[in-house]
């Protein structure tokens, strides 16, 4: 399969299992926005990101980035039962993050299995507070989808190398 | 009256969401959780040190991932009763986990019910009287 395509497939997995476990999990619903192909300096960071590899025949970065009403309202929602103190109000916020994208990549998996015979595997999930830009990787390209929701936004980046995203692959609106 | 055995159970994960979630719910069925590990390598420890009845395993994780952890703690203690408790749904992953001696698969975001029976299946008896 071309890799634009792959992208495009593996986009389209992560929107659907992301609003399947919002809906059916926190009763959000989600509506798609624009979506963008760019360079790695133009990706957009909000207040909260978590961030997972996936290895395989997808060799791809997963990144989650939520504004900070949408995580508290999530972190609220995922908790509100679990007698959390004050003091450990950051830690499992950031955990939230985590579990949103892990859930929602494990689940992709069911759909994209059929690319990869060996297993698609995924690294724990990064967390990164009020980061600005995702600085380790050069000579990378971005597809991101932003996603709206009544209680904050959301931006979901496939990072890859250049090579991921041909030179007729754009998506611009 | 009959004193009901209370099943012990190792809890593994790197999510502490997901740890306090299972501690919450297996505290409710009426199992105890005697410890919990954020990755295989403090899962294998763990379980050598406390001999859980089952063992609840995430695959992710940091250090080691839950399956390599599984295949460790089956290839020392052949009985071990572990259970997958985990986002991956790909059936590869399903086949790894239960050929390394797994012998029940939990999909996240878990049920009660769910935990429960795949619980109960490992344990291969009835555990009606919370005993394994």
């Amino acid at each position: 399969m071309p890799e634009k395509l792959l992208v495009i497939e593996v986009m389209e997995s992560v929107i659907k299992r992301i609003r399947a476990y919002f809906k059916s999990e926190f009763k959000i619903d989600v509506i798609e926005n624009n979506n963008i192909v760019g360079n790695m300096d133009e990706i957009v960071l909000h207040d909260m990101t978590a961030v997972i590899v996936m290895r395989g025949t997808i060799n791809v970065l997963v990144v989650f980035s939520f504004d900070t009403s949408l995580i508290n309202a999530i972190y609220s929602l995922m908790t509100f039962d679990l007698g959390i103190e004050a003091n450990e109000i950051e830690i499992y916020r950031k955990a939230a993050a985590g579990d949103v994208i892990n859930i929602v990549l494990g689940h992709s998996t069911i759909d994209l299995q059929r690319l990869d015979s060996n297993g698609i595997k995924m690294t724990p999930p990064k967390i990164l507070n009020n980061e600005k830009a995702l600085r380790e990787m050069k000579y990378t390209t971005f597809y991101a989808q932003h996603l709206k929701t009544p209680l904050g936004n959301m931006t979901v980046s496939l990072v890859g190398s250049n090579k991921l995203f041909s030179a007729t692959f754009s998506l611009v609106e | 009256m009959v004193k009901l055995a209370m099943l012990r159970v190792l809890v593994v994960d790197d999510s502490p969401i997901v740890v306090r979630k299972l501690k919450s719910l297996l505290n409710t069925i009426g199992y105890k959780v005697i410890k919990t590990a954020e990755n295989g390598k403090e899962a294998i420890e763990a379980y050598k040190e406390y001999k859980p009845d089952v063992v609840t395993m995430d695959i992710t994780m940091p250090e080691m991932d839950g399956i390599e952890a599984t295949q460790a703690i089956i290839s020392e203690f052949p009985d071990a009763r572990i259970v997958m408790v985990t986002s991956h749904g790909q059936e590869r992953m399903v086949l790894d986990a239960l050929k390394g001696g797994a012998r029940g698969y939990v999909l996240k975001p878990f049920q009660q019910q769910q935990v429960y029976e795949a619980i109960q299946k490992a344990c291969k008896k009835p555990v009606e009287l919370n005993f394994c």
